[in-house]
């Protein structure tokens, strides 16, 4: 999808005074933190696993060209081919080459955010494929055709109500006319109409959570089974992932899935995680028979040996998203692209540009929630530092603020200026303010007393004050 | 011991009852108290600004004025974390001032790290009474780490009744300035925390940062609630006498005792 | 079609350090050594904890002692379930079975039509309540993903502590990585609705273990 994120601080605002998505944002707000906090609690073992999964991301991404080689000559040996993309652009390119190739009409699509970021089904759509997310939550948005909001729960902002008129819309063609009002009613439909879509699929695309260098395995992570039944029902398999969630072993896969969906959902395991291998075997009476991992580079090796790295190690678990206070006051679509929250203010832009997105860096408290929770400790406050350490270098935020910040630093910077300045300053402030405690309005803050009186200064301040005092003690000694 | 105080701008400009009250704590357990003159902030308004270049001039004379202290004290996490764990980060590519910078963090205490670990003080005199909450700052918790030590110094004194926050871990949403960067985030985060405060059924809300405490005021000002605001350092040092932060000044001497 | 590939190991070979010879030595030794990471402990018997973790996930059990108990076993399970008495599977040791006249026992892989299947786990993790599936000949995936009452059939002895003791099974095996392995904890389910959990989403609406026990054990 192309990125709107430079209309951040307006789909913010926006989002602020969508009813229903504040409701939804509502419902979903404590549900992940909580569940995460209890699989935690129960696992003595996980800032062990912290550090391990930390050391292995860390070997790999330094050895990444090896790995990356040697998964590919499992892939081939299990009878796969692995191709490669350097852009979003050359990903859609061999995705719809390898549907053409595959006589394909119906194409079945596990949740993938490398698949949303290189927007292949735009591609297959415009290639004149039927391109079908099977995912319930991602089948959700794609019929609303809405960019996901988060990145395991695609239609976190959407109500039982509004899927249920989606459905009324979209599903008529397929003869389903009842009204639908539980979600168990909701899930079945969905279940039954994506049902006839895995039967018929021609092609099956799966993204992959890890990629496993010592056997050449592409794994997936679901709760649905629709992942599962992409990969097995069709003739073939794609599989469309990003370079740097290779990993060395099964081993260390071990590692990070125990993190994975622990932080994600709370779970400790998801209800299925698969490792694909290659097309079907001889001897297989069920299975795709042609297997493609198609691996995508966007600006990922590039971020090796610089201050992006770390994000590097990201296992899109989401946690950040769920314990982000910005991210569950206004959701994941004013972020204006595919990731969301703070992986996304880092990630966005990394690959969209800093221009286009350089109001998301500035949408952090800097509370560090998102460090702390993340399983690969991702240090995302300071990674969107360094961001809007360009931002400023570059001159890209507004000249008002530069003049502001500068002028305050100017005097910050000289104490001998600052003293005098800020004393009266505040002795202005304070005596207007002395009666009521506080400001309503104020003629250069109307930021802050748009919505917060502010309270007034002292009318003298401390450091003045103090001395006043000092001196005070002084004479009197002196007496 | 003799100690130096950072006041913090905000503490300085805005809230000169908490510096007396950071004073008063200090004295009370034996310090002598020096204020260097030449301080104005910690620079976290440039530094979190991407303006690294005026965050190291603000640094390094931060750390001229302040470099032959033992103990430097500041009653801020916010502007501790700044001081310990940044200010090192902000000369990584100088060998020279980078020594100087960890050498200056390695002194630099937040009130509460300073009173529970050096101080290691185990009563206070309050004098407030009634039931408080506790708001924690995000750098509180996660930078300076001082959550259970700030219950073990309000638990110091029996007159305080401390009622949890459900959600203790959330953001205010002041974060300098974010929240005129964004208001309306802000004002939604801040109404979180305010629904969150008044459930407690607590009569007055306390935090170790300036920042959350103006944003959280500034709030509950708007709302016309009656939930008053203190600076932990007030409660502990007893010197809760003055009006609340925000409210009107009732007294006809607002100049603070020591 | 490009040079990507090119491109792409250009990229990553400036950026990252390489020792040649030294560089090709560490990932094959890291690669050989299968080194684990911390792997959770737990108090129980592997039997108890995997019943216990498969129930938390709302799956059902059942222990019977023979294999010769399996078709009765299964029986009374579809009849819970109110479903009809046929299943799919192509596991040749439970087809040949002596299942009663009037029950239905497909020998394929499974259509969208079929209702229940039956099918053996490769073995099963007791920290997590998992079993363990390989995609062969005799055990299909079609049949752990397509029928709404999945029924599995585990040997206690394949009951292992976690899935690093799978990886070492595998390799004991000495036949490659299988094409698929399937970890599977519990039914289908989602909560794409409401943050609701939902059973039965695409794959399977009821898991159901049937264990035979260990000779021996109680």
């Amino acid at each position: 999808m192309k990125s709107k994120s430079h209309a951040f601080k307006q789909q913010a605002a926006d989002a602020l005074v969508n009813v229903s998505l504040q409701k939804a944002l509502l419902n979903a707000k404590d549900g992940f933190i909580v569940k995460r906090k209890k699989a935690m609690d129960e696992l003595p073992e996980f800032e062990r696993l912290r550090t391990k999964a930390i050391e292995i991301k860390e070997h790999t991404l330094s050895h990444l060209d090896q790995y990356l080689e040697y998964f590919e000559q499992q892939v081939i040996k299990s009878g796969g081919t692995v191709h490669w993309a350097s852009t979003t652009t050359q990903a859609q390119q061999i995705i719809v080459e390898l549907c053409k190739q595959a006589n394909a009409r119906t194409v079945t699509k596990g949740k993938s955010m490398v698949g949303e970021e290189a927007a292949i089904n735009d591609a297959l759509e415009a290639a004149g494929f039927e391109a079908i997310e099977t995912d319930l939550g991602e089948y959700i948005i794609q019929l609303a055709n809405e960019p996901p909001s988060h990145i395991i729960a695609p239609a976190i902002h959407k109500s039982k109500q509004e899927i249920a008129d989606l459905f009324k819309d979209h599903h008529k063609k397929y003869n389903f006319n009842s009204k639908l009002e539980t979600i168990p009613e909701i899930v079945n439909e969905a279940r039954e109409v994506l049902r006839e879509k895995f039967i018929n699929a021609d092609v099956g695309i799966t993204g992959a959570n890890f990629l496993v260098a010592e056997t050449g395995s592409t794994l997936i992570v679901t709760n649905e089974g629709n992942g599962d039944l992409t990969a097995t029902l069709p003739k073939t398999h794609i599989v469309i992932s990003s370079i740097e969630k290779v990993v060395p072993t099964l081993e260390d896969t071990s590692v990070l899935l125990r993190l994975l969906a622990r932080s994600a959902t709370g779970q400790e395991i998801t209800s299925y995680t698969t490792f694909f291998n290659g097309p079907k075997r001889n001897s297989d009476i069920d299975g795709p028979e042609n297997f493609h991992v198609v691996l995508l580079d966007n600006g990922r090796s590039n971020m090796l040996q610089n201050e992006n790295h770390e994000m590097l190690k990201c296992i899109h678990c989401g946690a950040c998203l769920n314990h982000c206070p910005v991210y569950s006051a206004i959701g994941g679509h004013a972020y204006g692209w595919v990731y969301p929250g703070p992986m996304g203010s880092v990630l966005t832009p990394i690959m969209q540009g800093l221009d286009e997105a350089k109001d998301l860096p500035f949408a952090s408290t800097f509370c560090g929630r998102c460090e702390e929770v993340c399983p690969l400790s991702i240090p995302l406050p300071k990674l969107l530092r360094q961001h809007r350490n360009h931002i400023h270098h570059d001159k890209l935020n507004t000249s008002r603020s530069r003049l502001g910040l500068a002028l305050w630093a100017f005097v910050a910077s000289r104490p001998a200026l600052y003293r005098p300045l800020s004393n009266s300053f505040i002795r202005a402030l304070g005596w207007l303010g002395k009666k009521s405690g506080r400001f309503s309005w104020l003629p250069f803050a109307s930021a802050w007393t748009q919505s917060k009186d502010l309270p007034a200064p002292a009318a003298q301040s401390f450091m003045s004050a103090w001395t006043q005092q000092q001196a005070k003690k002084k004479s009197s000694e002196n007496e | 011991m003799r100690v130096a105080l950072f006041a913090s701008c905000l503490v300085d400009l805005f809230r000169p009852n908490a510096g007396f009250a950071t004073v008063s704590l200090l004295e009370n357990a034996g310090c002598i108290v020096d204020v260097p003159p030449e301080q104005t902030c910690c620079g976290q308004p440039a530094y979190n600004n991407g303006d690294k270049d005026n965050a190291r001039d603000i640094a390094k004379q931060v750390i001229n004025e302040f470099s032959d202290y033992e103990y430097i004290i500041v009653p801020s996490s916010s502007c501790a974390g700044m001081m310990i764990k940044h200010y090192p980060q902000l000369f990584e590519d100088n060998a020279e001032w980078y020594k100087k910078a960890t050498d200056f963090s390695a002194h630099c205490y937040d009130l509460v790290t300073f009173l529970h670990d050096i101080l290691k003080i185990t009563s206070v005199p309050v004098t407030y009474q009634g039931n408080i909450t506790y708001h924690d700052s995000c750098s509180s918790l996660r930078e300076t780490r001082v959550k259970d030590k700030t219950r073990h110094l309000l638990a110091c004194n029996e007159k305080i009744n401390l009622l949890e926050l459900g959600n203790p871990e959330a953001c205010c949403g002041f974060g300098g300035t974010f929240c005129v960067k964004y208001p309306e985030i802000s004002e939604s985060m801040v109404n979180d925390k305010i629904a969150d405060i008044e459930a407690t059924g607590a009569d007055t809300v306390v935090s170790g940062d300036m920042g959350c405490l103006l944003n959280i005021a500034g709030r509950l000002k708007r709302l016309n609630k009656p939930i008053k605001v203190f600076h932990i350092a007030e409660v502990l040092a007893g010197m809760t006498g003055i009006a609340a932060i925000g409210d009107a000044d009732d007294t006809k001497k607002s100049e603070p005792s020591s | 079609m490009n040079n990507a590939r090119e491109e792409i190991f250009n990229r990553i070979k400036s950026k990252t350090r390489q020792n040649g010879q030294d560089a090709a030595s560490i990932i094959e030794r890291r690669l050989s050594a299968h080194q684990r990471g911390p792997v959770p402990v737990f108090p129980e018997e592997l039997l108890e904890r995997f019943i216990l973790k498969l129930k938390n996930v709302v799956g059902t059990v059942k222990e019977i002692s023979d294999m010769s108990e399996l078709p009765a076993a299964v029986s009374e399970y579809l009849s819970s379930l109110n479903v009809e008495q046929k299943i799919v599977t192509a596991v040749p040791e439970i087809h040949s079975l002596n299942w009663p006249a009037d029950f239905e026992v497909n020998n394929r892989a499974a259509i969208s039509s079929d209702l229940s299947s039956v099918t053996m786990a490769y073995a099963a993790v007791a920290e997590t309540g998992t079993l363990v599936l390989q995609a062969a000949k005799e055990t299909p995936t079609s049949l752990n993903f397509l029928p709404d009452n999945f029924i599995c059939v585990l040997k206690q002895q394949d009951i292992h502590t976690s899935m690093e003791d799978i990886w070492d099974a595998i390799r004991k095996d000495d036949k490659g990585m299988p094409r698929v392995v399937n970890f599977i904890t519990g039914p289908s389910r989602t909560a794409d609705v409401e943050q609701t959990i939902q059973l039965g989403a695409h794959g399977p609406r009821y898991l159901h273990v049937i264990i035979i026990r260990q000779a021996g054990s109680d």
